[in-house]
């Protein structure tokens, strides 16, 4: 066993006994599946539909991808603030 | 006092016969470990540790006719190696076990190359030796011409005085699995593919057998063009054998249960377990729902009768992949060079052992990471990301928005979008200068919002 191996079976330990079990699936109240359910929904349809005409003279597409990129970005930040809450955490 | 002396004795045997002891505890080790028993299978092949060229005589085949099956890295089930056989006077045989009842399962292709018209193959499973037939599989080409229809059927030797039955008809060009059962004391057998459910059980003719051991591969004599590729003869995967289940279809189809860890993104057949409720979830853990009503609420699942009763299955399986794109690089070779630089090569090769992570705690890490796509808020956001991008691939630009005045129906005219006008000397329509200003616009909040964001990381 390496010392690379090593390092990754005591990440994967952390993370596998100590972060994942604690993480939630779903939100309270709104649950994954029912967020998956109104997505894969008539909401998408009745979006391409209703905006179909107006991307035209819209650039709607590029809305939804920095739409997207968003939603990344503010996760991103969250994990971030996160991190550092951890740290400060240890340190006391 | 007599506790104690008892205790001294029992010291002193183990002392006087540890070894005796220590080779029972092996012996029972590897009765336990080794000798675990898959069903009644004369042998199991998967052609994999076989050279390329003739199947016979390499690992006990034999060959009854001019040409033995062949041993193919082009296409397997399992890789690296399958076997090919055409209708042409190729032939092998192989025996092993004497089993008077059992079972065993086999992968099967029909190939569309070079051609499949008018000919037969058969997969036999033999009693004393190749002349007595038990009963045997056709993959038939006779009756409609296969590359046409894009389909083989199949027929077996169960109908008795009528000898063969057709069961199925399967397509080529893809793997096909077979599984057929035995019993010597009614000289029946039955047979099942991907495609169908169990056969009866029949004799082929009046064909008597007191035990089955051979596999037989048989192109007969025919002059036709008909090619088969087979792979993975083993025990029938189903309760009992699930550890064999390689896929969800043949594991759920043989009436087993489909594990899958969401932690770990690990997933494997497994035994039939008692559905829980608290377990059942969206897509990989449908089987864990065990009313209709909750596994119709659940993503992707549907209850339905597989053969085994109305229970809870994915309606279209997908299984999450298990293995990380990266590898692992290999150590170098440092046999063919120069003492010096053996030496050199030696050492850098030490240190790159050193720190070099094995292939399994990589692909342990990269599963791990994967485990948290299914966690809060990882989940929500792949959600949202994949309907964003759904929706921005979809968008229709084309479309006419239909009005009615007073009863007169018809589309609002957008023509005047295509109205053209001259700025900085190039020519643009109207509707390219309206997307350029509202990309502007667009752009502009989005660097808003990420001027924002970089602000407050600081």
């Amino acid at each position: 066993m390496s010392i690379a191996d090593i390092i990754i079976s005591i990440i994967t330990w952390i993370f596998q006994k100590l972060i994942l079990p604690v993480l939630p699936t779903n939100m309270p109240l709104f649950s994954y599946a029912d967020l998956q359910n109104i997505l894969t929904g008539t909401l998408k349809h009745n979006i391409v539909y209703s905006f179909a005409g107006i991307s035209q003279i819209f650039n709607i597409k590029l809305l939804f991808i920095l739409l997207s990129t968003i939603i990344v970005g503010e996760l991103l930040f969250w994990l971030v603030k996160a991190g550092f809450f951890i740290v400060k955490l240890i340190r006391g | 006092m007599a506790s104690k002396q008892q205790n001294i004795s029992v010291k002193g045997f183990i002392s006087q016969n540890f070894k005796s002891l220590l080779f029972v505890v092996i012996l029972l080790f590897i009765l336990l470990i080794g000798g675990k028993v898959y069903g009644a299978t004369p042998f199991q092949e998967n052609f994999d540790i076989y050279s390329v060229g003739d199947l016979a005589p390499q690992g006990s085949w034999a060959t009854t006719t001019p040409y033995s099956v062949q041993v193919s890295t082009t296409t397997s089930f399992s890789s690296p190696n399958s076997v090919w056989l055409t209708s042409e006077n190729y032939s092998s045989i192989k025996e092993g076990d004497h089993e008077t009842t059992g079972d065993w399962s086999f992968w099967a292709k029909v190939n569309s190359d070079p051609g499949t018209n008018g000919e037969t193959i058969a997969v036999s499973i033999t009693g004393v030796d190749y002349s007595n037939v038990a009963s045997a599989l056709y993959f038939n080409c006779v009756d409609n011409d296969c590359e046409t229809t894009g389909l083989a059927k199949i027929s077996v030797c169960i109908g008795g005085g009528s000898g063969l039955v057709e069961i199925d008809q399967v397509p080529i060009d893809e793997w096909i699995n077979f599984k057929v059962e035995w019993d010597s004391s009614t000289n029946e057998t039955r047979w099942k593919s991907d495609f169908g459910s169990w056969s009866d059980w029949g004799q082929c003719y009046t064909n008597t057998f007191t035990y089955v051991q051979g596999f037989y591969i048989q192109g007969g004599n025919q002059t036709g063009l008909l090619k088969i590729n087979l792979d993975n003869i083993s025990a029938k995967c189903g309760v009992d054998n699930c550890g064999l289940c390689e896929t969800y279809n043949t594991c759920v189809s043989g009436g087993c249960s489909w594990y899958y860890s969401i932690y770990l993104q690990d997933y494997f057949c497994t035994e039939p377990f008692t559905p829980d409720d608290e377990e059942c979830d969206a897509f990989y853990k449908c089987q864990y729902c065990g009313n209709q009503t909750i596994c119709e609420e659940q993503l992707n699942c549907q209850w339905i009768d597989r053969g085994y009763g109305d229970q809870c299955y994915m309606a279209e399986p997908t299984i999450p992949p298990g293995q990380v794109d990266w590898e692992v690089p290999d150590l170098d070779d440092c046999s063919s060079l120069p003492a010096l630089d053996t030496l050199v090569c030696e050492i850098k090769n030490l240190i790159t052992g050193v720190v070099m992570p094995s292939q399994e705690k990589v692909e342990t890490l990269y599963q791990t990471i994967g485990a948290f796509k299914e966690k809060f808020p990882f989940n929500y956001v792949a959600g949202l990301n994949l309907f964003f991008s759904d929706i921005a691939t979809q968008l229709n630009t084309t479309t006419t928005i239909p009005i009615e005045v007073l009863g007169q129906q018809s589309n609002v005219s957008f023509t005047f979008w295509d109205a053209t006008t001259t700025i900085g000397g190039t020519e643009e329509t109207l509707k390219n200068i309206m997307i350029d200003f509202t990309t502007f616009v667009i752009l502009m909040g989005w660097f808003v919002w990420f001027i924002s964001l970089i602000k407050r990381f600081f």
